[in-house]
């Protein structure tokens, strides 16, 4: 198992450096001089060499390769660069915005799971009846309504039909804050990320089922006089919930693809929105700051993926 | 050998009866006829061996009696098959659980997959004693498993216990198939193409170990095979099945002696013989009939030598008739066979029925 | 499945009772199964799949939604009842009338007329982004299939890499920096989109030149190009077509978000998700519903019947996917 957790990371390193490289030529396509940028126009008028001097200073006069390999360098210091509209370390505006991103991707992912897999399994268990065709269709409608669109819905039914839910924001101003509070104003975009999540799981997880209660094993199981749900639980979906650890892992991309929609519909004061105000503002060390962290993040839930696997199937454990 | 017959007179009641079982499979094609209406008996203590090419419904059969078969495209009809006095195809999910594994134990073709890849051996034998007796506890299940293993020729079974499927062989792995199977001590065991999947070297040896275990556990055995060879060794009756349906059924003796229907004779004809010069071997003309387009009549009449295209053949299914107490044959013209044994003997140059040469 | 083919008469058979036996009740229109039959008419596989699509009644109702909606589109200045851009400063922010059926927005443009011409961008952008990123796809696809060793893996862990990003984000960035229009959003989905039909593409000529017949047109002289163009691409084609099917689906959504985002296509050109744009004032959200629900119902149901259609597809081509 350790030789193969190895090589899964031998692998990623390549990309890894794949992925910064990407991200390091979209810095440069990006207009605006970082040289000037830091600058008032003041200092600028003041000091014609001054841009000359920064260039150097900021090493932007040097070959690509030998930028890239300090760019890195960088990075690795945890220096994502500066705000162009703000000034300030990109790490420093990310900070505050982590911890509610955290939250609602998570309870988002939680209830979509809690949800999802059983209704897979039930789905598979009945396949061709009528809870099948009305769980994949539901599904199905799911991720073919726009995340955007299933919010406003879900603010136009819940805050403004009904009234009974916060429209956005992650806490009600003025009052102090609560987890009820929070949980309160978490329900409609929690709801909604989970509603885009949702469908996918259904599907796989009963395609996985399905596909393992197709195999020989199961056969055996039952000749020997396991009972149903003793050959559904042991012998059927520890086996089919094998692949699902990489669909999850697989599905973080379009997760933040979700959170980013559903942060910007609610107001919801994570990363997503700062990505969205960053844009807004052309902002973009922020933006490559948390297309980064992403990639990462995709890359570190792979491996872990893998872990999961090689745990739960004996076969990876070489 | 063993191969002596009880007189119908003097055998005991069988444990087993299956009366006119049917299996239909829904496709997109068709229904799929895939058994169409068999019965047989399994005494206590004999060999009976189902042979049949491949799709002739051997073991789709068995896989009916014990509800084994998808029941979303798969409606088993006919019956009643008898155990114990008790249908087994009205019989409950709850009932019919403990009958498998418990009382009929089966053996599957392929240990590469009939294992759960991400359970140990140890646990899945554990299983398989514990599902049938909640009281035995972790370690006595261990104890009887690791006991199971030794008993089938696993060496070092101890270590064997906690290794997982992927580390046995497929020789190893068929053993532990065994092991499970005798595990409760079943009054029968139904072994489906034991060892096909196998090395010819591991199928004489899997042979073997079966004939061991049961006379340890006097279980009767159904060996479904595709392989007179096998059936030869190891049976001591006979049932013939092709498109669905028995063709023959009779003593191991007189399958090869006096062979009933034409596709048994064919059968045999294919069979290649270490004992006697041949100098070519025999084989049936054509193909399997497709089971959702089955012909009107005789379902191996396009293929039968005998019939020669008789238009008796072509209208009229000719039902299952016994020729005396050891043997029946659904065959029109049954009568022929010693000429038309003849006309395939002279073919391949010796006489393909045993001790006639 | 198939059992080893010591009897090659029998194996279609033999490919029933496994199937049957392993609870797989789809051994739906593998051809084998009637070649020994003289009686059932020979099918070709296209045959079957479309047979297979034509039962399926959602996708077969899907197709004649998005056919119906192509022609809407194309015929949009026909079917239109006003021009979409023509400003009327006497009806602004009408509710449906007689004169307006879905009412008129904030310019007093009407919105049924804008709904019409908005599915001239969604189309186009699906189809185009689709379209390009399966080419792209398939092209490297085979590349990496047919040419493994070292090519295979750089184009592999280029994959990798694209897949890890978060296209929402990038694909946000490079519009901003390219500027929205039609072509730069279909472009930058297409770049974004195109790991997904590389890897089915490259994981289909993988197995497919193991096959017999692709080992045969090696043995018989035929060169790599050749056994590329007859053999593999039509084993790929079939789960191609379903990928790009459902690339559409996402592409659509995609410029769906980015014009909701306001880096869509320019105003006063007319697309869904834009006019779902406007309904981001709490006012138009509250008072003015006919602006916003309209167009978001017109993008779920176009993404919904194109995922059916690539649902219907799937089952199609690969009955194993049971259904």
């Amino acid at each position: 198992m350790l030789a193969y957790l190895i090589r899964r990371v031998l692998i990623a390193v390549p990309v890894l450096l794949g992925i910064l490289a990407l991200a390091f030529i979209l810095v440069h396509m990006l207009p605006g001089d970082p040289a000037t940028v830091l600058l008032s126009p003041e200092e600028l008028q003041g000091d014609p060499g001054l841009i000359e001097r920064r260039r150097a200073a900021l090493g932007l006069d040097r070959s690509l390769p030998v930028q890239y390999v300090a760019w890195l360098r960088e990075l690795a210091g945890g220096n994502l660069g500066y705000s162009f509209h703000r000034k300030i370390p990109v790490t420093e505006m990310m900070a505050p915005r982590v911890a509610p991103t955290l939250i609602l991707s998570g309870s988002g992912v939680l209830v979509a799971l809690l949800i999802g897999v059983p209704v897979g399994v039930a789905a598979a268990l009945r396949q061709n009846t009528k809870f099948d065709y009305v769980s994949s269709a539901g599904s199905m409608l799911a991720v073919s309504i726009p995340t955007f669109f299933q919010g406003l819905m879900a603010i136009y039914v819940f805050s403004i039909w009904l009234g009974v839910l916060p429209s956005g924001g992650m806490r009600t101003l003025g009052i102090p804050p609560t987890g009820f509070d929070l949980f309160r104003h978490l329900i409609l975009p929690g709801g909604v990320l989970a509603s885009v999540l949702v469908g996918p799981y259904v599907r796989y997880t009963r395609q996985s089922l399905l596909d393992v209660l197709r195999l020989d094993h199961v056969t055996t199981a039952r000749a020997k006089g396991v009972p149903y749900w003793g050959v559904v639980v042991k012998h059927s979906l520890r086996n089919s919930l094998i692949p699902l650890t990489t669909v999850l892992a697989v599905q973080i991309p379009a997760l933040l693809a979700g959170t980013v929609i559903i942060e910007y519909v609610f107001s919801w004061p994570g990363m997503g929105r700062l990505v969205i105000e960053a844009i807004n503002s052309r902002d973009y060390p922020v933006i490559l700051a948390v297309v980064m962290i992403t990639a990462v993040f995709v890359l570190i839930f792979n491996f872990l993926a893998d872990v999961v696997a090689a745990i739960l199937d004996p076969r990876i454990r070489l | 050998m063993e191969t002596t017959v009880h007189p119908s007179a003097a055998r005991p009641d069988p444990l087993l009866s299956v009366h006119d079982l049917r299996v239909d499979f829904k496709t997109e094609e068709g229904v799929i006829h895939a058994v169409r209406g068999v019965s047989w008996e399994v005494y206590p203590g004999e060999v009976l061996g189902i042979v049949g090419e491949s799709g002739s419904g051997k073991s789709v059969s068995v896989a009916a009696v014990l509800g084994l078969l998808p029941s979303q495209s798969a409606t088993v009809t006919g019956g009643p098959v008898l155990f114990g006095g008790r249908n087994l195809l009205t019989m409950s999910e709850r009932e019919l659980r403990k009958v498998r594994g418990k009382e009929i134990a089966m053996i599957f073709q392929d240990p590469m997959t009939a294992f759960n890849p991400v359970q140990t051996i140890g646990h899945q034998l554990s299983e398989a004693l514990r599902v049938h007796d909640r009281s035995m506890s972790r370690r006595s299940a261990k104890i009887t498993s690791t006991d199971l293993l030794a008993l089938v020729g696993v060496p070092s079974p101890a270590e064997r216990f906690s290794q997982f499927p992927h580390e046995y062989s497929g020789g190893m792995r068929q053993r532990a198939m065994i092991a499970m199977a005798i595990a409760n001590r079943p009054k029968i065991l139904i072994a489906d193409e034991p060892t096909t999947a196998l090395d010819v070297t591991i199928q004489a040896q899997i042979l073997e170990l079966l004939e061991v275990v049961r006379k340890e556990t006097n279980a009767a055995t159904i060996l479904i095979t595709h392989d007179l060879g096998v059936i030869a060794e190891v049976a001591d009756r006979v049932l013939v099945m092709y498109a669905g349906k028995v063709v023959e059924s009779t003593s191991i003796l007189r399958l090869f002696q006096d062979p009933r229907h034409p596709y048994t004779l064919g059968l045999m004809g294919s069979l290649p013989r270490l004992d006697v010069r041949m100098e070519q071997l025999y084989s049936i003309p054509g193909q399997p009939p497709n089971l959702n387009f089955l012909p009107q009549g005789c379902a191996f009449a396009p293929r039968c030598s005998l019939g020669r295209g008789r238009s008796l053949c072509r209208q009229v299914e000719p039902a299952l008739v016994e020729v005396d107490a050891q043997q029946a044959a659904a065959c029109h013209f049954t009568t022929e066979m010693e000429t038309e044994a003849r006309a395939v003997s002279e073919r391949v140059g010796i006489d393909v029925r045993a001790g006639r040469e | 499945m198939i059992r080893d083919g010591h009897e090659d008469a029998i194996d279609a058979n033999a490919m029933i009772e496994a199937a049957v036996i392993a609870g797989d009740n789809a051994l739906t229109g593998e051809d084998d199964l009637v070649t020994a039959g003289e009686r059932p008419p020979a099918r070709s596989p296209l045959r079957i799949a479309m047979r297979r699509f034509m039962r399926h009644r959602l996708a077969f109702a899907s197709v004649v939604f998005i056919g119906l909606l192509g022609l809407m589109a194309v015929f949009a200045p026909a079917v239109a009842p006003a021009d979409p851009n023509a400003v009327d400063l006497m009806a602004l922010r009408q509710a449906p009338t007689s004169e307006h059926l879905l009412g008129t927005d904030s310019a007093g443009r009407d919105v049924l007329s804008r709904i019409v011409f908005g599915a001239r961008v969604s189309l186009t952008v699906g189809i185009a982004a689709a379209v390009s990123a399966a080419g792209v796809g398939t092209a490297l696809g085979l590349l990496a299939g047919f040419s493994r060793g070292w090519i295979d893996t750089i184009i592999m862990r280029v994959v990798d890499i694209f897949l890890s990003f978060p296209s929402l984000i990038v694909i946000l960035l490079l519009v901003a920096i390219l500027g929205p229009s039609v072509t730069t959003i279909v472009v930058v989905i297409a770049l974004f989109e195109w790991p997904t039909s590389c890897r089915i593409v490259r994981q289909m000529t993988l197995a497919l030149r193991e096959h017999d017949f692709v080992l045969a047109a090696r043995a018989s002289g035929a060169t790599n190009l050749r056994i590329m163009r007859r053999h593999v691409l039509s084993g790929v084609i079939s789960p191609l077509t379903v990928v790009t099917t459902l690339l559409s689906a996402q592409a659509i959504l995609l410029e769906a978000a980015l014009s909701f985002l306001g880096l869509g296509v320019r105003q006063p050109q007319a697309s869904w998700g834009g006019m779902l744009n406007d309904a981001q004032s709490i006012t138009v959200l509250e008072g003015l519903p006919w602006l916003w629900i309209p167009p978001g119902i017109a993008i779920a149901m176009t993404v919904l019947a194109i995922n059916f259609i690539g649902d219907g597809l799937r089952d199609a081509f690969d009955p194993r996917q049971t259904r």
